[in-house]
């Protein structure tokens, strides 16, 4: 109950998800991941200060209410895999504690500086996310569970890259950018501002209760999206397009063709559309390819630049249409 | 060190930082400790001032672990949840708002430097450790102090976590008055007691800074825009422009202010450093707005006269910035806010030359099959199945989380109770520590005597790569290096292992014109002493790699006395040879002369090879071009 109370008052520091300015692309894979679970999750790389980790929190908070199940940079193993609840054990009974893991089943499990995590950590994490089985096999315990889970990472490359194995779990990958823009950097300015008063005055001015209340419209609309998602048909186009894709780029791994025509699933109920085009393929394909470009794994910053943009347009444009 | 809390710019800074829970990270530069611990005491009077909760300081250093940020095993029954020593959490944070210092973030501690980006300017911090799993929103105030030169040696994105950067050069200048009369004061101390310094704040300041945080201004979108303006595009990073808005609204808070405008921006900027830019960004102004931008164009006109409406409160202010009006014995302020220059380059990090190891706050690769010997600084604990450096404190509290089931266990199969702790394997707990360094790769390059051989870069190549294949510690003696501070004297650059960025920028430096081998040699004999038969060194392999032609002309006195006498002698050679046989006598110490294969005198390479107990190995000759053919002609007698 205690913490159940702590992580409600936390909660009530969190930024709305709509009053989030800017990074579209972001807010757009998150979105994706929700609706199409199958994604498997997201990694967003980008400088320091580009409001990662915010958005997360805050796409969190309105989808589940909740804050996301976090594993921060120092948490231990007892956590993560699960254990017993040691103030009942020093008693003589024993009660189990679930771990981290377990606790995000069909949930989003955040990594906040996911490049900085434990090597230890990271490889029960990609036990669990490649087998979809948490085993947990310590202090006496020897059980089974099913994970099925959203993994969101945030990182800055500037800290160090990540394993090719750990990359390729995350379906969708964001490069995220500063908002250059005058008009955002002074929207982002303002919107800091205002947050700031309502957290040091209680909301006086009623700024988050506007927020939250935006957040419920926009959460419905979400919901309804990922509602829709099995009634969307694939285009044989798309399909089709989505393995020249993979083969033209010479993706690494095997899962891109299917992780293309999956996010423009998505995308085609995000947007409300019956049945998957082209143009959806387009606006998803630098998410689900950036980080499987041959050589990304090399190099921290996997980019997705204007070569690779024109490249996709003129796949796109020589893909035959099936009539349909 | 003069009274800080009669700078009031300095006054001005603190004020804002203590009320804008934004700026509660602050980063000083250059300050010495105890003007830093000053700066903690003053902040923690005006936090104390506005806060309900006691405040309360703690210290991060380098032997922070993360037991004592995070807290270790527990035994909740024993002990009470509370009474767990831990820095960081849910509990504290409702108990008390901290105030954490750092006397000097390039010695702080990986966890500590991994838990500073966990926690410094986060919304949320989240502890899953050790069977407790709790989150909360901090709330501390984080000082820390660094020299600038040493900045380049911190990740950036450790650094960017401090919103407010203050320079102490620039607030509190050397006054060689000030130093003169604490050294005749010290002298004149009987006991070492350091001299008494008042940083008791006045209480009429201190009720003005609670006034203050009482206050909220309004935030017209005009007046905000007119921060665009410091911050060029092409070199825009989110939390600055964030800070200084931050900052110039907290000012105009401490005036008294109902809006913010223009020339609270301006303040703020000037007091961060921030030239104006000449172009205006084409921002659309609504109707009816207050006007944003004023006329003045450059930071250094004075500021407009503020035509914000003042509340009665910043009338009152005002008031008592008057000393002549107001008498009040303890204060000591006549202005409550001054906006002087509290850091000329707040982001020293941008220009800083790269001199740290990639990705530093990564921890290093957990040693799956750990050394029998313990060394390497302890900074944590980890479940272990051996019982080679075992952390007996951890292995006892997670055997006793289970005794009261192992002893009714017990109990039920043999009739009696065990009369001790039942111990098991999964209880086993042993330290993890930072990797010991155990080989070091030396190299004493001698620049001036690989001008006419270039292939010394290729002769040295296997020998750096056995060197990054071990991880050895590198120290790099540079002899007659261009540039050198002290061309008679040698110079010394250690790194942590051969990536660090200033290993290659060692190698590339250009080459001088005296040479003062014997003292290279000197410092390298110095160096062994170090790695080898200092302390509970582990060091137990020393690659020395000497490229020189042996030809010292500097004596090794006239290094030590940095005296300017140019006198080519025999002296150097000789000085050479006699500290190259002192190293000879050196056990575990495997000594490599790569000989440039010089013309003149060829044969002292093998004589400073042999007074070493070197292995010879020549560096293959360049053909020289015809054009260098024929200078050298001209050269010749």
């Amino acid at each position: 109950m205690k913490h159940k109370d702590e992580r409600q008052s936390v909660l009530r520091t969190i930024l709305p998800y709509t009053y989030i300015v800017g990074q579209e692309k972001l807010k757009l894979a998150l979105e994706l991941a929700y609706i199409a679970p199958r994604i498997g999750g997201v990694l967003i790389s980008g400088r320091r200060g580009t409001a990662k980790s915010t958005t997360v929190r805050a796409f969190a908070s309105m989808m589940y209410d909740a804050l996301p199940v976090t594993i921060p940079i120092n948490a231990t193993e007892d956590r993560v895999v699960g254990g017993w609840e040691v103030t009942e054990l020093v008693k003589g009974a024993t009660r189990k504690k679930i771990g981290l893991l377990e606790a995000a089943h069909q949930k989003l499990l955040y990594i906040d500086e996911v490049n900085l995590l434990d090597d230890h950590i990271i490889n029960i994490i990609l036990d669990v996310t490649s087998t979809g089985k948490l085993v947990i096999q310590r202090e006496g315990l020897d059980e089974t569970r099913d994970v099925e889970t959203t993994l969101v990472g945030t990182m800055n490359p500037e800290e160090g890259g990540l394993r090719p194995q750990l990359l390729d779990r995350f379906g969708l990958m964001v490069g995220v950018e500063e908002e250059a823009e005058p008009e955002n950097r002074l929207l982002i300015l303002e919107t800091v501002l205002k947050f700031d008063r309502a957290l040091q005055t209680g909301d006086e001015a009623g700024f988050l209760a506007q927020g939250y209340a935006a957040t419920q419209d926009l959460r419905t609309e979400i919901e309804a999206a990922k509602a829709r998602l099995l009634d969307v048909q694939l285009a044989p186009e798309v399909a089709t397009a989505s393995v020249q894709l993979s083969q033209s780029f010479k993706v690494e791994g095997h899962r891109s063709d299917y992780l293309l025509a999956l996010a423009a699933c998505a995308y085609a109920a995000r947007v409300n559309q019956p049945k998957t085009k082209l143009e959806h393929l387009r606006a998803v394909a630098d998410l689900v390819l950036r980080h499987r470009l041959p050589g990304a794994q090399q190099v921290n910053y996997a980019q997705w630049g204007a070569e690779e943009a024109q490249r996709l347009t003129e796949l796109l444009v020589s893909v035959p249409s099936s009539g349909s | 060190m003069p009274e800080l809390i009669s700078n009031t710019t300095l006054m001005t800074s603190l004020s804002c930082a203590a009320l804008n829970p934004g700026l509660r990270s602050i980063l000083v530069l250059d300050a010495p400790y105890p003007g830093l611990q000053h700066l903690a005491d003053i902040l923690a009077q005006l936090l104390q001032a506005i806060s309900d909760l006691p405040v309360k300081q703690h210290q991060f250093g380098t032997l922070t672990t993360d037991d004592d940020v995070w807290g270790s095993l527990y035994l909740p029954s024993y002990y009470g949840e509370r009474a767990i020593h831990r820095l960081f959490s849910a509990e504290r944070n409702a108990q008390e708002l901290q105030m954490i210092t750092i006397a000097d973030l390039t010695t702080l501690s990986l966890v500590a430097a991994r838990a500073v980006t966990t926690l410094v300017g986060a919304e949320v911090v989240h502890l899953e450790r050790n069977g407790i799993s709790s989150c909360w929103h901090p709330q501390q105030c984080w000082l820390a102090g660094c020299a600038s030169e040493a900045i380049g040696r911190l990740s950036p994105h450790m650094l960017d976590r401090f919103a407010l950067r203050l320079s102490w050069q620039e607030l509190v200048p050397p006054d060689p008055a000030d130093d003169a009369s604490a050294i005749a004061h010290l002298l004149t101390q009987v006991s070492t007691e350091a001299i008494e310094i008042s940083n008791t704040l006045a209480p009429s300041y201190l009720e003005q800074i609670k006034q203050a945080a009482q206050r909220q201004v309004e935030i017209p979108g005009s007046a905000l825009a007119h921060i665009l303006d410091y911050l060029p595009a092409q070199n825009y990073y989110p939390r600055r422009e964030i800070t200084l808005a931050r900052f110039a609204v907290t000012l105009a808070r401490l005036s008294g202010d109902v809006a913010l405008n223009a020339s609270h921006i301006d303040k703020a900027a000037r007091m961060f450093g921030f030239t104006r830019k000449q172009e205006l960004p084409q921002l659309d102004v609504k109707p009816g707005e207050v006007p944003a931008f004023p006329d003045e164009n450059t930071e250094a006109e004075p500021a407009q006269p503020d035509p914000t409406p003042k509340t009665p409160s910043s009338e009152l202010l005002a008031e008592v910035a008057q000393p002549t009006t107001v008498q009040l014995p303890e204060a000591i302020h006549t202005s409550v806010i001054d906006s002087g220059t509290i850091c000329r380059q707040p982001y020293p990090e941008d220009d800083a030359p790269l001199e740290r190891e990639e990705y530093t706050l990564k921890l290093p690769p957990t040693r799956y099959a750990p050394s029998r010997s313990a060394h390497g600084i302890i900074i944590g604990t980890d479940e272990s199945d051996r019982l080679y450096d075992l952390a007996i404190v951890s292995t006892i509290l997670a055997a006793a989380r289970f005794q009261k089931v192992r002893q009714d266990w017990y109990q039920r199969k043999h009739q009696h109770p065990y009369p001790g702790l039942l111990i098991e394997r999964m209880d086993l707990r042993r330290y993890r520590r930072s990797l010991p360094t155990e080989q070091v790769f030396m190299l004493l390059l001698d620049y001036t005597s690989v001008r006419e051989n270039r292939n010394w870069e290729q002769a040295l190549l296997p020998y750096l790569h056995a060197a990054y294949t071990v991880r050895a510690a590198v120290t790099i003696i540079k002899v007659g290096v261009g540039e050198a501070p002290s061309p008679l004297r040698a110079e010394v650059v250690r790194a942590k292992n051969i990536l660090v960025p200033r290993v290659g920028l060692a190698l590339e430096a250009g080459r001088g014109r005296a040479t003062p081998l014997a003292h290279g040699l000197s410092l390298a004999l110095e160096q062994l002493q170090r790695v080898l038969q200092h302390g509970r060194n582990i060091t137990h392999k020393v690659s020395f790699v000497v490229i020189s032609d042996g030809r010292g002309n500097v004596p090794l006195e006239l290094s030590l006395r940095g005296e300017r006498e140019m006198l080519v002698t025999r002296e150097g050679i000789d000085d050479a040879l006699h500290e190259a046989r002192k190293i000879r006598a050196f056990k575990h110490v495997e000594t490599v002369v790569l000989n440039p294969q010089p013309d003149y005198y060829p044969d002292l390479p093998e004589r400073l090879s042999e007074a070493l107990g070197a292995t010879l190995v020549p560096i293959p000759v360049q053909e020289k071009t015809p054009m260098e053919q024929v200078l050298e002609l001209e050269v010749m007698p």
